[in-house]
């Protein structure tokens, strides 16, 4: 039996449908705003596409995800061949994978859940969410920008001396229009650039404008990054709260 | 004629790129080179394409009919000294013969087996909380990772390392699902030889534990009534699942005998993974092994997963980088004073195609059919490449 290797990925991927929610605008107000955006949405169904790029090759995983509040979460792979059809299943702190090829289902222990995805240039506190861009930072408005076309603030985190964060300082980009966060450059506690993180192709989805390409780009790293791309959302769609159980892990369809 | 070919051909395509398509298609080519070394035979080879298709259709959403068939070419000069060995590969271990096989000889030395299979042949109806499957299919009981006690309609051998989806049953299982992570089922299968496997199941979730009680009959022989749990302690999971057997038509006058695993798993943060397992059977006291040989086949039986008293495994398993995941598999048997030791890579060559490198090695002290003990090493090697599609 081997690690799925998988497993992270689906709670980042939880932790990414909940981040949408999180894109924000002027100091701690703009922040809060565009953190209050999308926040305390009921639901979400999303169709996406991670690929890792690495100089000399790049591989990609693609999965459907329906989330229900903070505590529910079921995905199912669609590519690779050799991943397909394999579902995980979040209720609170537990956590089960179907693996439809041996018809086996595994109850995953908690090491394998607080893992990051080995390979991806997200790390831990992205899937964990452990911390607040709102309350564990304070906010300042250093200047405005464009970009793609789209007028921008430029707000500068830093976090707070008690909080228990990992990034030293933020500098993020926020989209006035739509407080949607289009660019984000996360510095050490030296203030050192260790990543910086870019979101494009604008489009309507569901009804609302967001950005459905997410792009993480390391900076000592040269030639690698993780591309996220958002296929399809749809949020505040009717989920009975049955549809996250271990019956539906063998039964979910794309 | 060739129009309305055309057009119907169209028609399913379309219907296929639907998001809800009533039809899906999955499987594998491989090739896998292995080398064999025992002493007794000295230095064997065998290549054996391998390719999986895998036919889903869902003409209605209540209803599921999935067929899956399972090729297989092998050639090598394991033909000619494994007695037995093409009926072992081509034979059906179900109620119905759904295998087809071949074999001739290239010389006296090397030889072929063709062999078509369909080991997953099943209908699936489900109506709300009831789900029922006719055919033949897996019925995959296991809470633990290497030994499955409670695994009775398909034990499989952990050392059958290029068959991870493992034989079906010819079955028919009615289960009804009473919460999210709870259901209960009956399953009953004939296999081969006529003889009945029936077995109530009932599966549980509570204080972060999944539980199961199993009850029923093994091979019209035996009264079988199994538990098994997967759960955590602290970070680490723990896992286990205990079967007890007892002949039914010498109830009184035999003991029964037992069958259990238990095993821990952990992650550490650097995604290094660490496993351990270990086996108590009460059958293996009765076991004779003349020869690793033994310890593969296609008609495994939940009385022989395991072949002495006891038997304790451990696994390391680290990825490297996201291409590369190596790991180090080893059990001791402490009654044969022998040992395995099982090395991997696999390493992805693309989205779709993985190489793996696998070296099984056991060393242990075997009594043969004279009486004489002795220790006997055997090494097999496996390189395969692996196209998923």
């Amino acid at each position: 039996m081997k690690k799925n290797k998988l497993i992270p990925l689906t709670l980042l991927i939880a932790a990414i449908c909940s981040n949408l929610a999180a894109q924000g605008l002027t100091a701690r107000e703009v922040i809060e705003k565009a953190d209050d955006k999308f926040y305390g949405e009921e639901s979400s169904v999303a169709e996406m596409k991670m690929t890792i790029v690495r100089p000399s090759w790049e591989r990609t995983v693609e999965f459907k995800s329906w989330n229900k509040g903070t505590g529910k979460s079921l995905t199912l792979i669609t590519a690779p061949a050799n991943e397909k059809g394999q579902t995980f299943l979040k209720r609170g702190n537990e956590m089960w994978s179907w693996n439809p090829s041996i018809s086996r289902l595994i109850k995953l222990p908690p090491s394998m859940m607080s893992q990051g995805w080995m390979g991806s240039d997200y790390t831990n506190d992205d899937i964990l969410q452990e911390s607040s861009i709102v309350n564990d930072y304070t906010h300042e408005i250093v200047g405005e920008d464009t970009i793609e076309g789209r007028s921008c603030y430029k707000i500068k985190l830093v976090a707070r001396e008690d909080a228990a964060v990992i990034w030293g300082h933020q500098l993020r980009w926020i989209d006035k229009d739509e407080f949607l966060f289009l660019k984000a450059e996360l510095y050490d506690f030296d203030g050192y650039l260790v990543r910086t993180e870019t979101a494009g192709r604008i489009q309507e989805m569901d009804g609302r404008m967001i950005p459905t390409r997410l792009e993480v780009i390391p900076e000592e790293e040269e030639g690698h990054k993780t591309i996220l791309l958002i296929e399809d959302i749809e949020f505040n769609v009717s989920i009975p709260d049955q549809f996250f159980s271990q019956q539906n892990m063998k039964q979910v369809r794309r | 004629m060739f129009q309305r070919l055309f057009i119907s051909v169209l028609l399913v395509y379309s219907l296929s790129g639907n998001a809800q398509s009533w039809v899906s298609f999955s499987g594998y080519l491989n090739d896998m080179q292995t080398l064999y070394h025992m002493e007794e035979t000295g230095w064997l080879w065998e290549n054996q394409v391998h390719n999986r298709l895998n036919l889903d259709l869902y003409p209605a959403g209540w209803l599921k009919i999935s067929l899956q068939a399972r090729t297989r070419f092998i050639q090598g000069n394991t033909y000619s000294n494994f007695p037995g060995y093409a009926d072992m590969l081509g034979r059906d271990a179900g109620w119905v013969d759904m295998t087809l096989s071949t074999e001739g000889t290239y010389n006296n030395i090397t030889g072929y087996v063709f062999t078509l299979m369909l080991d997953r042949a099943y209908a699936e109806f489900s109506f709300g909380d009831f789900v029922g499957t006719v055919g033949r299919q897996r019925i995959n009981w296991g809470q633990t990772f290497v030994w499955n006690p409670n695994d009775i309609f398909n034990a499989y051998s952990y050392f059958d390392v290029d068959y991870p989806e493992r034989p079906g049953s010819d079955a028919v299982r009615l289960q009804y699902y009473t919460g999210i992570a709870s259901n209960i089922e009956v399953a009953a299968k004939p296999d081969s030889a006529g003889k009945v496997t029936a077995a109530g199941y009932f599966r549980f979730n509570t204080f972060g534990y999944d539980f199961q009680l199993i009850g029923g009959v093994l091979a019209g022989e035996d009264l079988v009534l199994g538990t098994g749990w997967s759960g955590n302690i602290v970070n680490t999971s723990f896992r286990g699942e205990a079967s007890y057997f007892r002949n039914l038509e010498h109830f009184a006058d035999t003991a029964g005998n037992l069958l259990f695993s238990v095993g821990a798993d952990h992650t550490f943060g650097n995604s290094l993974w660490l496993q351990t397992e270990m086996l108590y059977s009460a059958f293996a006291k009765e076991m004779q092994i003349y020869n690793f040989m033994q310890l593969f086949g296609t008609d495994m039986n939940i009385r022989r997963i395991g072949f002495t008293e006891w038997s304790i495994f451990a696994s390391l398993s680290y990825p490297i980088n996201l291409l590369l995941n190596a790991s180090l598999a080893g059990m001791y048997f402490p009654d044969l004073k022998g040992y395995f030791l099982g090395p991997s890579v696999d390493l992805s060559l693309g989205n779709n195609l993985k190489a793996s490198m696998i070296f099984h090695g056991f060393s242990a002290a075997l009594e043969d059919l004279q009486g004489n003990t002795e220790r006997q090493n055997t090494f097999i090697g496996y390189l395969r490449i692996k196209w998923s599609f």
